[in-house]
């Protein structure tokens, strides 16, 4: 797949420059970058940006934070063949699970604009199903240190390869553009079993209306698993003979570890308002699931900021709620201690895997020069019991229902 | 007599040289700005609507339905932008950066020079730009919109 996309790349990169005039083809290389610490006051509960990453802020045992988790650096190459055929090219060094260059790959497209108000794009694209889910890498473009953690964390693949149509009108004092898309995403996920090289194909429709000051987007998203998380270990004991003789219907449970050939189902509403003063975003979005490994998530966040000459102050409220049905792992007619451990391994493993969170942040951009940005973020959250799914459990023996997590970086454009 | 007595008495050559250098740098500042295209261009006049929606990419056509092709003047660009957006440059960046690094829309390219401006106008059919009011030669270019030094900045 990745090589048929290499070679659609070249083919188009290279017919157009036969027949190019002495304005084209322009070129250009820009980027952007994020450096910033993150700190928690837990030990038990790592801290990640979303599911892509391998390290987590807090290490286990030791507390303190990390700069490997909100750090990033993308550079991207823009090619114009004419004006209505373009290409983009994006790479980010940042830590992602899987092939570090592959999966760091984020855009590899050709665009054809055969009208003004028509865009066609086929290649690797980012993922456009929610307000800021196509440039969450961008720190720059947006006032927090990192898009809501209740809300993005959950939205784990960044890219699919395939295509996308946007037609745009012009309807009252604004503009509408509809878009479908289609495609394959091959995304590598950290899960808490190894590595899940996830393979799925998708498609979905977005409406944006867009005005001088407001954007709102609704957007329908279905996707479907094509592979297995790596439950091999969990379904080695799952399946054991032996341990299904003394813990009867176990082998119940290998449905509720798997997440092949089920589907999700996103759909999102979303606004956001900026009028050089004032900058508002609202998102909420529920998540169908047929797996209760993922379980039925709904989520929203508001956030409210105020712009004071360079400096923007800023709050955010956020909530992720599963709705899992608690799955009862069987009891050992032994009470043996190695099968109580066993029961309690697949307990966390088919039953915390819902998030129940919300948080409330403060936080403020400095923006320090046109391209470069200073920013701080205190957040609080709150779990339910067995709620913190976001996050690496490091330590199941305690449980914190509330962790603070601050943070302080630079982001910049080039 | 009276004022001619306050101003000497008040003249220092070092604040006088301070200010006339001060007033050559920020020359360009306190001219007209006016937004040119092409001779072809298909637009008689525009409007500042017609200029603001062109800029933040989300009117990509002209009246001819031909794809518009806007460059900005570095000089210019953060009185232009104040006046058509009332945001400063910081935020018309980070505006562009979430358009442009999630692969939607590239901003309009940014050039130097005005000279390099004008041949670019020339030579596009489509472009539009703008650039102090002094460098206008109406043979060569159209002028599609004038923002007008004492102008208050636009609103929707």
């Amino acid at each position: 797949m990745t090589k048929k996309l290499a070679l659609l790349l070249i083919a188009f990169l290279l017919s157009p420059i036969l027949q190019a005039d002495d304005q084209y083809p322009d070129w250009s290389v820009s980027g952007f970058g994020s450096f910033g610490y993150v700190g928690t006051d837990t030990n038990s509960l790592g801290f990640i940006r979303n599911r892509t990453q391998t390290k987590s802020a807090t290490k286990s045992g030791k507390g303190g934070g990390g700069v490997t988790t909100d750090s990033r650096l993308g550079i991207q190459l823009d090619v114009d063949f004419s004006d209505s055929l373009h290409t983009t090219v994006q790479w980010i060094a940042r830590d992602h699970a899987g092939d570090f260059f592959e999966q760091n790959l984020e855009l590899a497209f050709i665009s054809w604009r055969p009208a003004y108000d028509l865009d066609i794009r086929a290649g690797r694209l980012a993922l456009d199903t929610f307000l800021i889910s196509d440039h969450r890498n961008v720190g720059f473009s947006y006032p927090w240190m990192r898009p809501p953690h209740d809300f993005y964390t959950n939205i784990s693949a960044y890219h699919f390869d395939g295509a996308d149509i946007a037609k745009q009108f012009s309807l009252d004092s604004g503009y509408l553009t509809v878009k479908a898309f289609a495609g394959y995403g091959m995304n590598h996920f950290s899960v808490g079993l190894g590595v899940f090289d996830m393979d799925m194909p998708m498609t979905g429709i977005s409406l944006a209306y867009e005005t001088d000051n407001w954007l709102t987007k609704a957007v329908y998203n279905y996707q479907h698993f094509d592979t297995e998380i790596p439950n091999e270990p969990l379904l080695g004991l799952i399946n054991s003979p032996q341990l299904n003789a003394v813990m009867p219907g176990l082998s119940g449970l290998a449905p509720h570890v798997s997440l092949k050939d089920t589907n999700l189902h996103y759909m999102s509403l979303g606004t956001r308002y900026d009028d050089a003063v004032w900058l508002m975003h609202a998102e909420i979005s529920y998540l169908e699931s047929d797996t209760s490994l993922i379980g039925d998530v709904l989520s929203g966040y508001m956030s409210v900021g105020r712009r004071f000459s360079d400096v923007t102050l800023y709050s955010v409220y956020g909530i992720a709620h599963g709705f899992h049905r608690h799955v009862d792992v069987p009891t050992p007619v032994v009470a043996d201690p190695a099968l109580l451990g066993v029961q309690s391994l697949l307990d966390v493993a088919v039953n915390n895997n819902t998030p129940k969170q919300q948080s409330f942040s403060l936080g403020a951009r400095w923006d320090v020069h046109p391209k470069i940005a200073l920013k701080t973020q205190w957040v609080h959250y709150w779990f339910e019991e067995n709620g913190a799914a976001y996050w690496r459990h490091l330590d199941d023996t305690i449980k914190p229902n509330q962790v603070n997590v601050w943070s302080f970086g630079v982001d910049f454009i080039f | 007599m009276f004022g001619l007595l306050v101003w000497t008495s008040y003249f220092k050559p070092m604040k006088f040289i301070t200010l006339s250098l001060l007033l050559l740098f920020t020359s360009p500042l306190l001219a007209d700005i006016v937004v040119i295209g092409n001779l072809q261009n298909s637009n008689p006049v525009m409007s500042a609507r017609d200029v603001q929606e062109i800029y933040m990419g989300r009117k990509r056509a002209l009246a001819d339905n031909a794809i518009a092709y806007p460059i900005d003047n570095s000089d210019l660009r953060k009185e232009f932008y104040r006046y058509l957006t009332h945001r400063p440059i910081a935020q018309i960046n980070a505006y562009w950066a979430r358009l442009k690094f999630s692969g939607h829309r590239a901003p309009p390219e940014i050039l130097l020079d005005t000279k390099g401006i004008i041949s670019k106008v020339k030579a596009n059919k489509n472009a539009i730009a703008y650039i102090n009011d002094q460098y206008v030669e109406e043979s060569e270019v159209r002028i599609l919109f004038v923002i007008k030094e004492s102008d208050e900045p636009y609103q929707n």
